[in-house]
């Protein structure tokens, strides 16, 4: 089948997820009100309350932190060739929630202070990594400070979790990952960052292809592999840190989702990028969808949901003999 | 143009031993250099001294400028480099892989790209995907990949590791009609002391990181320099007349 075809398809079953999504809820909405849902007139305020001020934000908030992941975990794979690399890899994932759980423990933690404190945890982590990855001049060095700063942060947020108590118990549950906080301030955010960060990396996408040939050999063919590298794992941290801020946190989506990505539209940059978002928005929404109505009134944290479909996943990529990820090398 | 070295010294490590040592040679377009050496004499350090992928503070000059004061960009429009084979796995075809090597120019090179898939490959490997090929058809893509560049001096190392002999000849042979007849500085790293030596314009000899032979490949004095670096006599005979 045809690029452009795929696109279409994973594009159609985005918005018949997003629909369904729409319809399902704790709140019954009543069979009447889903036709008049094509207009949004006609409907009952409470319905339009439900649908606007709480699905409707929570729906495209969740799709847009799936695009987010999914572009860095896709943005991570390249950059390190490794298919078994996610946006943890980075240490963004832990330093984000370790930013955000050391604002709710000094402060008591408001949205946007929470949402500040992963982004300056993020950011702190892109200073370290660049800093002992000695400036971006080896990838392989990039990758060990980030998984030594992934551990330390890690270790670091279980130290500020034992020592808050019982002050900082909700924080457990924010951060198994899950979008109830989503409302339209925080979807115009994780907004406003797909907007910039999608872009970004499109533009580089010549640069991201070279990367393929490795490093050295893409500097010899000309690339700035430097600057290159520097905005992939900005990209890649501010991506995670946004959606870490604004949903705590939610693994396996940027390990798995350019997996799928890869096999259906193919290695190339642009395309696996551009896939990797429709298949990550699309998975958050049913993720979302499942977590608010398979044990109603409960909610299952995202992130649990995420981790029980990635985790066997993962388990399959390390002991399968496979040595061609669709344009990885291992 | 000229690349040139001038005192060159080399150790990757501040306490370690010189990998190379004052080497002074210069490397002229429309020639083809075959430089040879044990293992660990410094060839492939050579190599990328001169591609500027290595500091070679200020001993290695392109047109009496510093090779590593170069851009990326300005040192790839003048030095193409083929490394010795690591696996690559691409997630492209043959063409688009060659492609790669036009990324420094604005246009995509599709007559040059042609050109090269006729006299380099057969019809159909054009459109095959890179990973579906055998591992000499990706090795000749490669290089495929570093001739589409374009550029006035082409460095490889050991470009003919994976191939047979037959095409390690028809390799040589190719290159020797890049350089003399496209005016191109070649400079090969190799292995190949039986049939190189029959293609090769200037023999550079690597022992122990010093250079002991630049000329020809048929004097007395290159089979001195063989027999100093490798212990063993040596000396250059026509192997790879055709039948």
């Amino acid at each position: 089948m045809a690029l452009k075809g795929k696109f279409l398809i994973a594009i159609l079953l985005l918005v018949i997820l997003a629909t369904v999504s729409l319809l399902c809820g704790a709140a019954a909405l009543g069979s009447e009100n889903w036709l008049k849902l094509l207009t949004f007139s006609g409907l009952d305020p409470a319905v339009k309350t439900i649908l606007w001020q709480i699905r409707v934000p929570r729906i495209l908030g969740a799709a847009l932190a799936g695009i987010l992941l999914a572009v860095a975990g896709c943005t991570v794979q390249l950059l390190f060739r490794n298919p078994l690399s996610s946006p943890h890899v980075l240490g963004a994932v832990n330093s984000s929630a370790l930013g955000s759980v050391l604002v709710m423990a000094l402060c008591g933690g408001g949205a946007a202070a929470v949402l500040g404190g992963s982004i300056a945890g993020a950011l702190l982590s892109l200073l370290l990594l660049l800093f002992l990855g000695r400036s971006c001049r080896q990838i392989v060095s990039l990758l060990l400070a980030g998984i030594a700063l992934n551990a330390f942060a890690s270790a670091a947020m279980s130290g500020v979790l034992f020592a808050a108590g019982e002050r900082l118990e909700g924080v457990i549950f924010w951060l198994l990952g899950g979008f109830w906080k989503l409302d339209w301030l925080r979807c115009n955010i994780l907004l406003v960052a797909t907007l910039v960060i999608l872009p970004l990396l499109l533009l580089v996408r010549r640069e991201m292809n070279m990367l393929y040939l490795g490093e050295a050999a893409a500097a010899a063919a000309g690339v700035n592999t430097k600057k290159v590298i520097f905005i992939a794992v900005l990209a890649s941290s501010l991506a995670t840190a946004l959606v870490v801020g604004n949903c705590g946190v939610i693994g396996f989506v940027g390990l798995l989702i350019p997996h799928i990505a890869r096999r259906i539209f193919g290695g190339e940059f642009r395309n696996q990028l551009l896939g990797s978002s429709v298949c990550g928005a699309c998975l958050m929404i049913a993720a979302d969808t499942a977590s608010r109505t398979l044990m109603i009134p409960l909610e299952i944290p995202v992130g649990v949901l995420t981790a029980l479909i990635g985790a066997p996943f993962f388990f399959v990529l390390i002991f399968c003999r496979i040595k061609r990820y669709e344009g990885l090398a291992v | 143009m000229s690349l040139t070295s001038e005192n060159l010294s080399f150790a990757y490590k501040k306490k370690g031993g010189n990998v190379l040592r004052n080497i002074t040679c210069s490397f002229e377009q429309g020639v083809f250099y075959g430089i040879f050496g044990a293992n660990g004499s410094g060839k492939s350090t050579l190599l990328k001294l001169l591609a500027g992928e290595l500091n070679s503070h200020g001993a290695v000059r392109l047109d009496n400028k510093q090779v590593n004061a170069f851009s990326n960009r300005e040192r790839a429009r003048h030095i193409a480099v083929g490394a010795q084979g690591s696996e690559l796995i691409l997630p492209f075809t043959v063409r688009e892989t060659i492609r790669l090597g036009r990324y420094v120019w604005d246009d995509d090179g599709s007559v040059l790209i042609d050109r090269l898939l006729q006299e380099w490959a057969s019809g159909d490997l054009a459109e095959r995907p890179f990973a579906e090929l055998s591992g000499g058809e990706q090795q000749r893509v490669k290089l495929l990949r570093v001739l589409a560049q374009d550029t006035d001096y082409i460095l490889l190392d050991e470009p003919a590791a994976a191939l047979d002999w037959n095409r390690q000849l028809e390799l040589y042979e190719k290159l020797q009609k890049i350089a003399h007849g496209q005016n191109k500085c070649v400079i090969m790293v190799c292995h190949d002391l039986y049939s190189a030596p029959d293609f090769i314009d200037r023999m550079l000899l690597l022992k122990d990181g010093s250079l002991i032979y630049s000329g020809t490949a048929d004097s007395d004095l290159a089979k001195a320099a063989v027999a100093q670096a490798f212990g063993r006599s040596w000396a250059k005979s026509a192997h790879t007349k055709l039948i």
